[in-house]
């Protein structure tokens, strides 16, 4: 009787263990590589995208050795993230600017009190100013570029 | 009123714990547990951060070139595809200031000086400083610095509740905490330990995206004879920068980042780089 409860109780760690092997991960950046070792210099045995799964097999440093389809390899856990990339990000973007754009622009502006600025007269030097410069933070977010654009960019690598 | 004393209270209890670290938590898992932050805290995140983009941006002018500002977001999503902080857009600009340096805004508004610009030589160099800063938004190091962080009982988390009135004594908390965070860019500076780990993700982040790693490396020793002159800017904000190739050259020699020859492009560099004084 004994004998088989040590033995449940094996199988029981090894179940406990083999789930936590298992831990499932996803790719969080727009592009990864799954690589042969855990090197960048290594070959690149497949590309990633954003939201892929992967299964996590162990942990070496800066790299996770991974499981992806039917591939074994290694990725950069710079890459990975616990919880799914979430498709929210951009409505309640939105929600953030009109924030900015609505009355309480206004109402910010006229209240406000602050304690400093950052006129850099020179290395080091910070004046009081309290202003705020909205219209060029909106221009700076119109400054947009497609991801076609970027990928373009990409390919026009020279050197 | 009294809610005015709570609140100049609160502002109080979160200015005077801004060097706490946050002990229940680890590097490791905040690199890549997203989970700990919702929604509502990203979008106090980027609330916070057009905010302090708006007090730079008042003071240091945007540089009115649209192809080169154009460029700087280009290399910047570029860098951006590698790194795991996908859930904001990021916004890239140079500003007009004679410093050498770059700054990053939580919520993914980065700037960059004509001053730091005018001392790069290729478009690898840009894209690690850009990596640098980028790894800043994606570690969220002001945010931790500051408790930024909607659903807690942190002072800021106060305000985020009531930041949609018009409550003026809200405003004031607000704007203290976004003041801080401008002196942390501008004079005091982040943990020392948060700028080791800027410069080894964005090395990182600038191989995976295809860029000469070696680029950063090279970059910060030209300008260290610049910025670590008595009264500049980055001898105050950073580490000193033969701390950081130091630990720069024991990443470069561990992931074996030497060897890559990625991409530099100088010429294309040189082709959008016309700045004037």
């Amino acid at each position: 009787m004994m004998k088989f409860i040590s033995r449940m109780l094996i199988v029981f760690a090894v179940g406990i263990m083999s789930a936590q092997a298992a831990e499932l991960m996803y790719v969080n950046s727009k592009k990864a590589k799954l690589y042969q070792q855990a090197s960048f210099s290594a070959p690149v045995i497949s590309g990633l995208s954003k939201g892929n799964e992967v299964e996590v097999l162990t942990t070496e440093g800066k790299w996770m050795r991974v499981k992806y389809a039917a591939l074994n390899g290694w990725v950069p856990r710079y890459s990975l993230s616990k919880s799914k990339p979430s498709e929210e990000s951009v409505s309640f973007f939105n929600r953030i600017k009109s924030f900015f754009t609505s009355d309480n622009k206004r109402a910010r502006v006229s209240n406000v009190s602050t304690a400093g600025g950052v006129r850099g007269l020179s290395d080091g030097e910070m004046e009081t100013s309290g202003n705020r410069d909205y219209e060029s933070v909106e221009k700076m977010e119109q400054m947009t570029v497609s991801e076609q654009e970027v990928e373009t960019f990409i390919e026009g690598n020279q050197n | 009123m009294n809610r005015l004393f709570s609140l100049a209270a609160a502002a109080g209890l979160a200015l005077s714990t801004f060097n706490v670290a946050d002990a229940g938590r680890t590097r490791i898992s905040t690199e890549i547990a997203q989970s700990d932050y919702t929604l509502k805290d990203v979008e106090l995140e980027v609330r916070f951060g057009r905010e302090m983009s708006a007090v730079i941006l008042a003071d240091f002018k945007m540089m009115d070139q649209q192809e080169l500002n154009r460029y700087v977001n280009l290399v910047g999503q570029t860098v951006l595809q590698q790194s795991s902080r996908q859930d904001i857009p990021f916004h890239f600009a140079v500003i007009n200031s004679p410093v050498i340096n770059a700054y990053a805004a939580p919520g993914g508004y980065i700037f960059v000086t004509r001053g730091a610009l005018n001392l790069m030589r290729s478009e690898a160099e840009l894209a690690g400083v850009l990596a640098h800063e980028i790894a800043h938004v994606a570690q969220r190091h002001i945010v931790k610095a500051l408790k930024i962080k909607a659903e807690d009982d942190s002072a800021l988390g106060s305000v985020s509740r009531i930041i949609g009135s018009t409550s003026s004594s809200a405003n004031v908390v607000f704007d203290q905490v976004v003041d801080k965070a401008i002196e942390i860019l501008f004079s005091e500076g982040l943990k020392r330990q948060d700028e080791f780990e800027a410069d080894e993700i964005g090395i990182v982040l600038t191989a995976m995206a295809g860029y000469e790693p070696l680029a950063y490396y090279q970059y910060l020793q030209r300008i260290q004879p610049y910025v670590e002159r008595p009264g500049a800017e980055m001898s105050k904000t950073h580490p000193p920068i033969t701390s950081r190739l130091k630990k720069l050259q024991n990443i470069i020699d561990n992931e074996g980042l030497a060897s890559l020859q990625g991409h530099i492009n100088t010429a294309r560099f040189e082709n959008h780089l016309i700045i004037g004084e």
